[in-house]
């Protein structure tokens, strides 16, 4: 046992001080009852500041070379917006990499949203609404199934993406009957995915799904 | 197709419903008690004593998930992995998004530790859990020992009493809360640790050596040490602080007023205040104001006012319906503004009680909670008392006039401590300059 002739105690353990007036300590050190920690060497964060860093610096790289070449900026603006969708979609990713259901509903969301805009910015050829939004809600639906049944998860893990899957695969029906759509195939597909997913939740999974909106929305 | 099993699902408790949005890196909200035998344990016997010691808590076996309007727990079938200790002393357990359990059980040489995300339960709810890991532990490491007779373990609730939310039970809506006015408490203004960690200092005396030098004062051991962490605290402020009281709120186990045998969340707060300005601060009469202030507090009538009040902000419908990540918002605001009004907080679990067979077996018990500040945890068990002063500061001064007053009145005491503490001496920081960290 080690002394602080100072504080008047003992002091257990191996200590180069004492823990209490830090001055110092006589006797023989024993074993630590506390074990040492190493503080790991990259923060949880530090995937998401590298990408940030790599978005500024391509950025920056972009506007300067623009600049060089023709004097003021042109089409650096379009690669910043190219940029921007690159970083927003890798730090959700990245944020929700230990849960893929969660990741695949958010990616989803952001990627029609992004795609509509780019769109609407890019003259309004109408390939978000044709396209883009009917596919990834298909392709969502279907991977999130998939997955589910390869993890053999529980319902209650992924019961919530489904719904929410499946109500925003009617937004597709909802451009076409506002007049937006101009090619309507996968619209219809997707529409048709979702109504008998809608249908198979519940006749099969009533139970479950009425539960987990009753967990979900408890006041 | 296979039918699937149910998943049951409960909210969360009355006063676990504040601890979630609260979490902040320097204040986990997690609790730690920790038991300490005299042999090396076995892992492989603490992971069997621990699974099957769980599976009588089926309040633990539970992740929290987030719903539209509130957290919310939902039973899960994961088992405990018994790890040795590696993380520092009340780590962050909750992490959003992840099917994990809240709770950890460690080891490091003699000591079984148990850390306890505030959401699930209290002190006495977490012991309940520790008292049983430990009793299967040692019946199994010591199996011959208890061949002829099997020690009984004081605990005998059922499964739905283990899970009761007794705050609901209790809550009566005509019982209002007289309205008080918020006083600014004295803060300790220091540096912080870096890493957001937290110092866990512990000292171990002699239970009859305390209430000997507490009889000395004609009080008992509770108020003898809470008045004396008054003192050690009060050695800290300058002379503008004093004009503000030293505030100490004590969480107060409401099993012992309210019947209930729940190993969920079941407490109130008491506080004790006192000032500096307005007394003359020396130890006789700092005792005998939180003598006076225990005897008024801790009545029935005044916990069931302090736990309505707590229960309003649950029944109140503007609450209520606020979406998840504004009530974060809000509940978090609110407590940067109610912990203004606190110096520090106590928390005396009392006297740990094992079966008398275990007396050779086990050497101490100890207990840290986490804190954004600075606390004294104190409890018990046969003649060693622990007193473990968790601190995010860097500085250690509190620490070493608490325990210095200890030895001062001749009482001997041994210091442990993990390694995060200054080991040079730390400078004050200035007063605008941390109250600016700390308002963000």
């Amino acid at each position: 046992m080690q002394q602080c002739r100072k504080c008047r105690i003992n002091v257990d353990g191996d200590k180069d001080r004492c823990p209490l007036c830090q001055g110092e300590l006589t006797g023989t050190p024993e074993p630590e009852m506390y074990p040492k920690i190493t503080e790991s060497r990259f923060g949880s964060d530090f995937l998401i500041k590298l990408i940030s860093f790599i978005a500024i610096s391509a950025a920056a790289i972009c506007i300067g070379t623009d600049y060089i070449i023709s004097g003021r900026i042109t089409w650096s603006l379009i690669c910043i917006g190219g940029i921007i969708c690159a970083w927003l979609t890798t730090s959700v990713g990245i944020t929700y990499r230990r849960r893929i259901l969660k990741n695949i509903t958010w990616e989803l969301i952001l990627i029609t949203s992004l795609s509509v805009i780019w769109d609407r910015f890019t003259g309004w050829r109408g390939w978000s609404v044709d396209f883009v939004l009917p596919c990834a809600s298909i392709c969502a639906v279907i991977s999130i199934f998939i997955i589910a049944k390869v993890l053999k998860m529980k319902s209650g893990e992924y019961m919530l993406y489904l719904i929410i899957g499946g109500f925003y695969g009617f937004l597709p029906l909802i451009c076409l009957i506002a007049g937006l759509t101009n090619i309507t195939y996968p619209t219809v597909i997707c529409t048709c995915l979702s109504v008998m997913l809608m249908a198979a939740l519940f006749l099969f999974r009533g139970k479950t799904t009425k539960d987990e909106f009753e967990r979900r929305f408890h006041l | 197709m296979k039918r699937e099993k149910h998943t049951s699902w409960s909210r969360l408790d009355n006063a676990a419903k504040i601890f979630p949005s609260t979490v902040e890196k320097s204040d986990t909200r997690v609790f730690r008690f920790s038991c300490e035998l005299n042999d090396e344990i076995d892992p492989e016997l603490l992971q069997k004593a621990a699974e099957r010691a769980t599976e009588s808590y089926p309040n633990f076996n539970m992740i929290m998930k987030k719903g539209v309007f509130w957290y919310y727990l939902e039973n899960c079938d994961l088992k405990p992995v018994v790890t040795e200790e590696s993380s520092p002393v009340c780590a962050a357990i909750y992490e959003e998004d992840s099917r994990s359990l809240l709770y950890r059980i460690t080891y490091h040489r003699s000591r079984i530790n148990l850390e306890v995300f505030h959401v699930l339960a209290d002190g006495t709810g977490a012991l309940m859990l520790l008292k049983t890991i430990v009793y299967r532990y040692i019946i199994y490491r010591y199996a011959e020992l208890f061949e002829d007779e099997l020690p009984v373990l004081d605990n005998d609730a059922s499964f739905s009493q283990k899970n009761a939310d007794s705050f609901s039970k209790y809550y009566d809506k005509t019982i209002k809360k007289p309205k008080a006015k918020m006083v600014k408490a004295f803060r300790l203004r220091s540096e912080r640790l870096e890493n957001n960690r937290l110092s866990a200092i512990e000292g171990f005396a002699s239970v009859q050596s305390v209430i000997a030098a507490a009889h000395k004062y004609n009080t008992t051991l509770t108020v003898f040490l809470t008045a004396l962490y008054i003192k050690a605290l009060s050695m800290e402020m300058s002379v503008q602080s004093r004009k503000k009281p030293v505030v100490i709120n004590i969480p107060v186990n409401l099993r012992q007023f309210f019947p209930s045998e729940t190993a969920k969340n079941f407490f109130g707060m008491i506080s004790v205040k006192y000032s500096f300005a307005k007394r003359d601060g020396s130890l006789e009469d700092i005792i005998s104001c939180v003598n006076e202030m225990f005897k008024e507090q801790l009545t029935k009538d005044k916990l069931a006012v302090r736990m309505n009040s707590l229960a309003a902000l649950e029944h109140n419908p503007f609450v209520r319906i606020a979406p998840l990540p504004l009530k974060n918002k809000v509940l978090r605001i609110a407590r940067h503004i109610s912990v203004r009004s606190e110096t520090s907080v106590i928390s005396n679990v009392g006297r740990i009680k094992m079966p008398r067979q275990f007396d050779g077996l086990i050497r101490s018990f100890s207990v840290f909670v986490s804190t954004g500040n600075i606390q004294l945890n104190i409890c018990s068990y046969n003649d060693v008392l622990q007193m473990g002063i968790t601190s995010s500061y860097a500085s250690t001064d509190v620490q070493r006039n608490f325990f210095r007053m200890l030895t001062s009145q001749d009482i001997e005491v041994t210091i442990r401590s993990n390694d995060s503490y200054a080991e040079r001496p730390v400078q004050e920081v200035s007063e605008e300059c941390s109250s600016a960290e700390n308002a963000e």
